[in-house]
């Protein structure tokens, strides 16, 4: 494993550099993950890149990682942030006019062209090739004095060339954030048509598709607000295509009228919420879990819906698809949740594993009727033996039926006999996803038989993942997917071994350890809550576990 | 044999609950009329309806029927039409649902000019909610919303549309059906965003503005503007101006079945990300 951060001003060019890094590292095969210091970006100001690579390519990408092996730095800024994280003191760069960089470290870059030299430094410790990086920076760049600041980094950068340098693996891979996995999965499931409303951090999902889906045979609409897009959403829905509706939590409050919608007509709607910090506009480039709460409970009436979290960027290829899947069977609002750091982490990964999921799952496009013709009198919220309904979409001879937001009859007309409906139509829709065929309602790491189980998903998912591996065998990780409807009997069942519990999440009111309470009544239950913006880097985390778990696990050892 | 399509293949057997003489009755009987002319199968037209009383046109419309939350129909007719192209799409709604709460989707639903037909039941009030103040009703109306006179100017929609980009305007009185069966008609076939404002008396809550309000103001207009100060002198002033006030050919087109140029879907996911 391998890490190296990039710090300096807004405007040098920092993003641009670490692209081109991670794009060479991705060509010789390598499993990384880049981190940016996002907020800044927006601000102007300091703005940080960081990339941590995997010697092995079978790996799944590293998580977040406290120990940075060199860092390249433009301020004394800098400086303050990574010598404390550094595993070797001297392994700083930087201008000679910044504090406590080794002279032998020192070089003159210019203010623009400080990210070239750097790029020639991490090229020069990482051993890629001196033409191979030459030739991308002559791409991007000016020729001239851009490559005479390359050179000069590139020799610094030989001087502390690594143990094992970077070489060709020979493996294709392909680098790829949680938002385009949703993309890709959605693309998989037959999505065509996107209606999206520009909002961090899901803008990427509407700007994929304006791209991809037009090839395809599709379209893309910007529409003027989440409301319209929640139903266009809706409307293609209705008329028998598949779409699904991204966006973010002030997006989700606008939304919010379209979700009650879907679930009173029946209309498969899936919804996917990138949470941010919050309240309102709240920290719109920090990462969050904390719309939870408002995602089981959105919406005026009673409703039944069903909550998925991914917990890792391949997961959403998958989920996605899985969603589509369930919303045309049940016929109810699927929501999937990502945070921030999710939706944009973005990870290199082999492209054998994304084609993998992508493959993973076959269109089930449920009781849907596309194409034949109905006899007799179509009733289109008319249950038949507790399954749901069948629904037919225009152009359906024979089929057509009036979707109301009304209280409406098994016909869809409103102005029904209440009493009469209440007790049959509405008590169907409220209770059809009270147990829902699903085979992944979570995932497991680590020792099944453990004694203490670690608890979390999105985000958390890579550290829980990773702590589990690193720290043997009393902990189990436990990723979980579906939040709604509680898979109550399968969490006690993962969780039997389990005498303490950890639920690790990113806000302050504990809302996951809250909806999944029903499964843990007999644990002891502890909490890892953070709500500062921030994704914990490998040893917060582990650090973090230590101080909660104290005293615990030094019995189990002893 | 193509089976001849008639009116009454438009109508679903349920039966409408609007008050007796209600101008949204002539709005419906226009919709069925013209859809059969054109010889719409109708289970290939979708009418999307609003909220209030005029919403709930969609359960007495024998083809698909939407109806949607209060001011959406736009946003949802676009989700239709954009992903179903060979559907017909008519929108329908009140003044207060389109003029009002659904106004922000009127704007942009006349610059994305996306072939849809939307017809507005407008009878300058609230009925549905028992007779308030519209974003209609004229200066000094009097509601329990406004006892002392309305003091907000009533908006004109088809100005508004107009300066939004609409490339098909038209005006229509329920009280002349075989007229407003023609708008409807005209505006089905114009290939692009179509609005119709159709004065739709409300006889249990705007007496002021009743059928014979409309009938000794209403102006009918054979040819539309040739130009847009026509338009707007025509619009500005009066108000009660029918027929066809705004066409101009455009190409809805861009919407219509795009080429699929990618088959292999996977090769191609992997082209757009390596």
């Amino acid at each position: 494993m391998k890490s190296i951060a990039l710090f300096g001003l807004t405007g040098q060019g920092i993003e641009t550099a670490g692209e081109i890094l991670s794009k060479l590292i991705e060509s010789l095969g390598y499993t990384h993950r880049n981190w940016r210091d996002f907020s800044t970006i927006i601000r102007g100001g300091n703005t940080s890149f960081e990339i941590y690579i995997s010697d092995q390519y079978e790996s799944d990408s590293p998580p977040r990682l406290e120990t940075i092996d060199m860092a390249v730095v433009w301020t004394d800024e800098g400086v303050n942030r990574y010598l404390p994280r550094l595993k070797d003191h001297s392994m700083i760069f930087g201008p000679e006019n910044v504090k406590d960089i080794p002279v032998a470290h020192q070089g003159k870059p210019p203010k623009l062209g400080f990210n070239v030299w750097a790029l020639g430094i991490i090229t020069g410790y990482l051993g890629i090739s001196f033409e191979k990086v030459k030739v991308e920076i002559e791409h991007k760049f000016k020729k001239g004095k851009n490559t005479e600041l390359f050179e000069a980094g590139y020799q610094l950068g030989l001087t502390v060339a690594c143990e094992n340098p970077l070489q060709d693996l020979s493996v294709e891979n392909a680098t790829i954030s949680g938002n385009d996995a949703l993309c890709l999965g959605a693309i998989a499931g037959d999505v065509r048509y996107y209606y999206g409303y520009p909002i961090t951090p899901a803008s990427e999902i509407l700007e994929n598709f304006s791209k991809w889906l037009p090839p395809l045979g599709g379209a893309v609409f910007q529409v003027e607000d989440e409301i319209a897009a929640i139903h266009a959403a809706l409307g293609c829905s209705y008329a028998g295509k598949r779409t699904f509706v991204a966006t973010s939590g002030p997006g989700l409050a606008l939304m919010t009228e379209g979700l009650g919608y879907a679930a009173a007509t029946e209309i498969p709607l899936v919804l996917v919420d990138n949470q941010r910090g919050g309240p309102s506009t709240g920290m719109p480039t920090k990462t969050e879990q904390s719309d939870l709460f408002h995602l089981m409970n959105a919406g005026h009436g009673e409703f039944a819906r069903i909550l998925l979290t991914p917990t890792s960027v391949l997961d959403c290829i998958v989920t996605i698809q899985e969603a589509l899947n369930l919303s045309e069977y049940y016929q109810c609002p699927v929501i999937i949740a990502l945070d921030l750091d999710l939706a944009l982490r973005r990870i290199s990964i082999p492209w054998a594993k994304i084609e993998n999921a992508i493959r993973s799952i076959e269109i089930d496009r449920g009781p849907t009727i596309l194409n034949e013709t109905m006899t007799g009198t179509y009733k289109r919220y008319e249950s038949v033996g507790g399954l749901p309904p069948q629904r037919t979409v225009p152009g359906v001879k024979g089929g057509a039926y009036v979707a109301s937001g009304d209280e409406h009859d098994e016909r869809g007309f409103m102005e029904p006999d209440f009493k009469q409906v209440r007790g049959s139509l509405h008590i169907r829709r409220l209770n059809k996803a009270n147990s829902i065929h699903y085979k992944r309602p979570f995932s497991r790491v680590g020792n099944q038989e453990a004694p203490i189980t670690i608890i979390g998903t999105g985000a958390m998912g890579e550290l829980i993942e990773n702590f589990v591996m690193e720290n043997g065998a009393i902990y189990q990780g436990l990723l979980v997917r579906q939040l709604a409807p509680l898979p109550k009997q399968e969490l006690q069942e993962a969780l039997k071994h389990s005498k303490r519990v950890v639920v690790a999440e990113y806000n302050a009111k504990a809302q996951i350890r809250t909806i999944l309470e029903a499964a843990l009544t007999d644990k002891e239950v502890h909490s890892l809550l953070r709500f500062d913006g921030e994704h914990f880097t490998d040893q917060e985390f582990e650090q973090e576990i230590a101080a909660i778990l104290d005293g615990f696990t030094s019995n189990l050892t002893n | 044999m193509v089976e001849t399509v008639k009116a009454k293949d438009f109508s679903n057997g349920n039966s409408p609950t609007w008050c007796p003489g209600c101008g949204d009755y002539g709005v419906l009987s226009a919709i069925q009329r013209g859809l059969a002319k054109l010889n719409v199968q109708p289970e290939n037209a979708v009418l999307v309806s609003g909220i209030g009383c005029s919403g709930k046109i969609g359960h007495y419309f024998g083809g698909y029927s939407i109806h949607t939350t209060h001011g959406r129909t736009l946003p949802t007719a676009l989700g239709i039409k954009s992903s179903r192209p060979e559907l017909t799409v008519i929108a329908a709604g009140g003044d207060g649902d389109g003029y009002g709460i659904g106004v922000g989707h009127l704007v942009h639903a006349a610059r994305r000019n996306l072939p849809v037909t939307y017809i507005v039941m407008d009878n300058s009030v609230y009925g549905n909610t028992k007779g308030q103040t519209s974003p209609t009703s004229p200066l000094g109306y009097e509601s329990s919303t406004s006892p002392t006179g309305n003091l907000d100017q009533p908006i004109n929609p088809l100005l508004l549309a107009w300066s939004s980009g609409a490339s098909f305007i038209g005006q229509g009185f329920s009280g002349d059906i075989k007229h407003l069966e023609e708008l409807v008609i005209r505006g089905i076939q114009h290939d692009g965003f179509s609005l119709i404002n159709v004065f739709s008396p409300c006889v249990v809550f705007n007496k002021a503005q009743g059928y014979d309000f409309y009938k000794q103001n209403i102006t009918y207009q054979e040819q539309p503007a040739a130009s847009a100060p026509e338009l707007v002198s025509l619009l500005s002033e009066n108000p009660f101006n029918v027929g066809v006030l705004w066409e101009k050919k455009t190409s809805g087109s861009r919407y219509k079945g795009k080429q699929v140029v990618e088959s292999d879907v996977i090769s191609y996911l992997k082209s757009n990300i390596i």
